[in-house]
């Protein structure tokens, strides 16, 4: 339980300080919607002088150009602003430097869905390696696909500035956040305390190293996971060879799992000339007593791949030799392409435990941690392989997202049905094109009856006498379990 | 014959008007029309690997290939290939009208010469990577898509403004008694004029100078533009962008076009527009016509961020190592002046000082321009035109009136109990000219019975009928829902006054 505030990098020595400063922006209405106001459409770090003209006096603009714009402000101007707390405050907090009449922000505080998260500063170019970077676009899909079931102990592995862990305190009771970098601790615990969130250990330590011996109900990680030749940035490269860092971790987090809990890791894996990718996922599951759901994101090549992170905002300095370094480390350890994706782990030390792949490469935009959850359970009633007979006695429901479109031509004086589609709108989003009485039979599907109840009743209500035809739909049936479209309903 | 002999040397050109003539005998003969050279350089011949793949295909042996690789990909070939191609025809006389070079044992082009539509279009080499500021380019999408919206109603008189390499002024010369082409940059002109001439039109004269100044004091039944419409900080490309502010050179063309129309003539622009946090686009584009006397229908086909807008100009970049630099001042400089969006699109007025008020419309539209649409313009300004003139009811249920059969019906259902039922359906027509709209089961098969046979009232009596409902007690109100199918591109009045 983090009840010290102040810690060797940087933090406010009491309580009642932090709570002065929560105060502070909250009267100023420091946050995500109000701030977006202001400095739409660009995003910040690129076009941060253009924002800053456009900035007034106002005190919401005076605390978006010092934190978030880490632009030189007056002193007086702040002084009035942060009132009744004092300047000195917050300078020996580490938090403010004061040169002269001109002030200037340490560290970058800025709203993110609700919380105030403070990190380093980006605008100077990438100085030290134990930076602590903020919400990149993958911890933003791994707290979109997080499912947030109550639970009781739950491990946040290279939490960073804590984002996660933050996260997870509303649906989590106890929370154990580590990482290698004591910097990123350090924010991390400033970071829970400007929140009042009171129930995460930090722990300084490499990975599993912190909680040795102990299990969790609930694991998430987003670690380093770059595939590259580097090891520049503790928050980026891991300075492991291929993909082992990522199944170094899947391993751990396999380890640390109480029966039925759930890990989910967001990482690159490798392909390797001459080896099929998914049997090569499929070994580091073998022997662990787990299932594991795989849901790859995108597969870029070495070229694109290597151009996507030498062209990364934070890497200035790459040039044309870094991109050939890289290309050669690919050819030279026979890798011809690099995926991106989601591992759902579930421990399950009884009965024969299972590997599955998906593929979904739309966008994952919103909380999507209940569709996993109830995919998940899908692919596990796949996994189990039921014939025909055992698929008729399962009880499944129409995922609730479900929405038909169905698109009409002209054809003289009526309209002809010419398209029906069928599209999930909860969740991992995907569409379909379907046959209309199809369409019609998913209607079927309440989550109350059996598969074969729900034939039954479709063809006394729709008049159909041959009920065999309906039997040849079983496989499309199982193709709409592995879609999410159709859910299986434990009873 | 060339409209108007140049002074000086021009870019391109023969000397003898007998030798176009010769050229086009040449082209005949080989085979050097659209669809054959669509044939052969299809489908990616602009990128340079595919270029490369389709080069390696054609052999020297055909003298259509040979033209083809010549003044189309603009390769570099042996000369004796060359000479037999062109023969009758001299090396010696392509040279002298600055066509091709000799470099060596090779033969050059320097400058290309495609076929557009039926018409053969001469324009800057377009495979080079040094561009010069008065660089002509050859027919670009935004170019394309105005010839093909470009009204084609035959008129006495036509202008092309800021005509660039002719194509616009050429299609037109079809439809009109005489065109006039304008461009600042007289190499264009050249170009021009050469396309001109070896198509046979001798209705268009070309001239010099900036936008209006060569042609004041005259008026026109049409005039097209596809001006120099980027907004950008820069003013680096006579053909793309210019040294005014945001859009204000195109709205001082905007402003400038109905002082040079004649009363119910048409001008047609194709262009940027800003939107900024103070003023909607469709509020600015109507300020720019208040009080000028004219009918304005707006089709609006993409509107971007200042960032996607940026984007969208990347692509035409040669130098991309210093654009990551540019683009970041580009978008400061947009963002600087309050730029919400940019929208591209059509602007076409009809000037009209007399009768019913004047009208505005806009429509966001992202039909694929496929074909050509004047005929359908026209009919929007038509069915503008009878809304405008307030039919009384009585009038209209006495009106037969067309559903377009192209139109797309999309139902969207979610489950309730054992059925699909529809939350919502929209009418949509994905290649004609209309605003997708809300309808019920009701309206969606009304407009199915208006067949151009019956009237008003006949329609709606069997659409009464068929769905047991009243329709004549709230007659007002359901004309209102006819009237707004007219209003977005639904309906048609059969008889419709035509220009």
């Amino acid at each position: 339980m983090t009840t010290l505030v102040k810690n060797h990098v940087f933090g406010f020595e009491t309580t009642q300080q932090v709570e002065s400063v929560r105060q502070l922006f909250a009267k100023h209405r420091f946050n995500h919607p109000t701030i977006l106001k202001r400095i739409e459409p660009l995003s910040y770090p690129e076009h941060r002088s253009v924002i800053a003209e456009k900035l007034g006096d106002a005190p919401l603009d005076v605390l978006i150009r010092l934190f978030m714009l880490q632009l030189e402000c007056q002193v007086d101007d702040v002084a009035a602003i942060f009132e009744p707390m004092h300047l000195e405050e917050w300078q020996d907090a580490g938090v403010l430097e004061v040169h002269g009449d001109t002030v200037k922000a340490m560290v970058v505080l800025y709203p993110l869905y609700g919380l105030i998260v403070a990190i380093d500063n980006y605008f100077d170019g990438l100085e030290r390696e134990d930076h602590v970077t903020g919400f990149s676009g993958t911890a933003r899909i791994l707290a979109n696909i997080t499912m947030r079931d109550p639970v009781d102990r739950l491990l946040d592995v290279g939490t960073g500035c804590g984002i996660h862990a933050l996260f997870a305190s509303k649906h989590a009771k106890e929370i154990v956040a580590t990482d290698l970098n004591e910097r990123a601790i350090a924010f991390a615990k400033f970071n829970a305390a400007l929140n009042g969130v009171t129930n995460i250990d930090f722990r300084v330590g490499n990975l599993f190293e912190p909680v040795a011996g102990e299990t969790f109900d609930q694991i998430v990680c987003n670690p380093p996971f770059v595939i590259s030749p580097q090891s520049e940035y503790l928050f980026r490269d891991n300075g492991m060879d291929g993909d082992q860092f990522l199944q170094t971790i899947l391993q751990g987090v396999t380890e640390h799992l109480n029966e039925g809990g759930i890990g989910q890791v967001i990482g690159d894996w490798v392909h390797l000339k001459d080896q099929s990718w998914k049997e090569r996922l499929a070994q580091w599951f073998e022997g662990t007593d787990c299932d594991s759901w795989v849901i790859r994101h995108q597969t870029k090549t070495p070229e694109a791949y290597s151009k996507f992170w030498c062209s990364d905002k934070v890497d200035v300095d790459l040039n044309g030799q870094e991109f050939q370094n890289w290309l050669s480390y690919f050819s030279q350890k026979n890798i011809e392409a690099i995926s991106l994706g989601f591992f759902t782990l579930r421990k399950c030390t009884s009965g024969q435990n299972w590997f599955r792949i998906y593929d979904h490469s739309e966008p994952i935009t919103g909380s999507v941690g209940d569709d996993i959850k109830r995919r998940f359970e899908g692919q596990h009633y796949l996994s189990q392989k039921p014939v025909d007979l055992e698929l008729l006695q399962a009880v499944l429901m129409l995922s609730p997202g479900a929405k038909l479109t169905k698109q009409s031509k002209v054809n003289n004086d009526r309209w002809e049905l010419e398209n029906v589609t069928l599209r999930l709108t909860q969740g991992l989003a995907y569409t379909c094109n379907i046959d209309q009485n199809i369409a019609n039979l998913l209607l079927y599907f309440d989550g109350k009856h059996t598969v074969q109840d729900a034939f039954n009743a479709y063809s006394l209500e729709n008049n159909i006498q041959n009920q065999e035809s309906l039997q040849g739909n079983l496989q499309t049936i199982r193709s709409f379990i592995h879609f999410g479209i159709l859910i299986p309903v434990v009873s | 014959m060339p409209a108007v002999l140049p002074e000086t040397t021009p870019v391109i050109g023969f000397h003898d008007p007998l030798q176009y003539i010769r050229v086009r005998e040449l082209f005949d003969r080989c085979g050097f029309t659209r669809d054959k050279i669509v044939q052969l350089v299809r489908p990616h011949y602009l990128i340079a690997q595919h270029r490369q793949a389709i080069l390696d295909k054609l052999d020297n042996s055909y003298p259509l290939n040979v033209l083809v690789k010549l003044l189309v990909l603009c390769d570099r070939l042996p000369r004796a290939a060359v000479e037999m191609a062109l023969c009758p025809m001299t090396l010696d006389e392509w040279i002298e009208a600055g066509i091709l070079s000799i470099d060596g044992p090779s033969v050059v082009a320097n400058h290309v010469i495609n076929a557009q539509e039926d018409l053969f279009i001469a324009f800057d080499n377009l495979f080079t990577d040094h561009v010069h500021p008065d660089h002509v380019p050859g027919v670009s999408g935004t170019s394309g898509w105005l010839y093909k919206m470009t009204l084609r109603h035959q008129v006495d008189r036509t202008l092309d403004l800021c005509c660039g390499n002719g194509i616009q002024a050429m299609l037109a010369a079809r439809h009109s008694n005489h065109v006039v082409g304008t461009d600042l940059n007289g190499r264009s002109l050249d170009f021009a004029r050469f396309s001109a001439t070896l198509n046979e039109l001798d209705n268009i004269e070309f001239l010099e100078g900036s936008t209006f100044d060569p042609v004041r004091g005259q008026t026109f039944d049409l005039i097209v533009t596809n001006p120099p419409f980027v907004v950008s900080p820069e003013s680096d490309y006579l053909f793309r962008d210019n040294d005014m502010q945001l859009d204000e050179f195109v709205k001082s063309i905007a402003n400038d076009i109905p002082d040079y129309l004649n009363e119910n003539g048409f001008g047609q622009i194709l262009c940027n527009w800003i939107q900024t946090s103070q003023e909607s686009w469709q509020d600015r584009l109507k300020s720019w016509f208040a009080d000028k006397g004219c009918d304005v229908f707006v089709l609006c086909n993409l509107t971007h961020s200042p960032k996607e807008y940026v984007e969208f100009w990347k692509k035409d970049e040669a130098d991309m190592a210093g654009f990551e630099d540019r683009s970041r001042e580009w978008i400061d400089y947009l963002y600087r002046n309050d730029v919400e969006s940019v929208s591209l699109g059509l602007i076409t007025i009809r000037k009209r000082t007399s009768g019913i008020p004047n009208w505005f419309q806009s429509f966001n539209w992202i039909g694929k321009i496929q074909k050509f649409y004047g005929p359908e313009l026209a009919t929007r300004f038509g069915v503008m035109h009878y809304l405008s003139s307030n039919p009384t009811d009585d009038e209209m249920m006495k009106t037969r009136f067309v559903f377009p059969q192209d139109t797309r019906l999309s139902q969207h259902c979610s489950p309730n109990k054992k059925c699909w039922q529809t939350e919502s359906a929209m009418i949509e027509r994905p290649d004609g000219i209309a605003k997708p709209s809300q309808v019920d089961s009701v309206l969606a098969d009304m407009l199915l019975q208006c067949n151009g046979d019956r009237t008003l009232e006949n329609v709606l009596q069997t659409v009464q009928k068929k769905h047991q409902v009243n329709l004549f007690s709230s007659i007002h109100e359901n004309l209102k829902a006819v009237r707004l199918m007219l209003y977005n591109g639904f309906l048609t009045p059969v008889e419709l006054e035509t220009f």
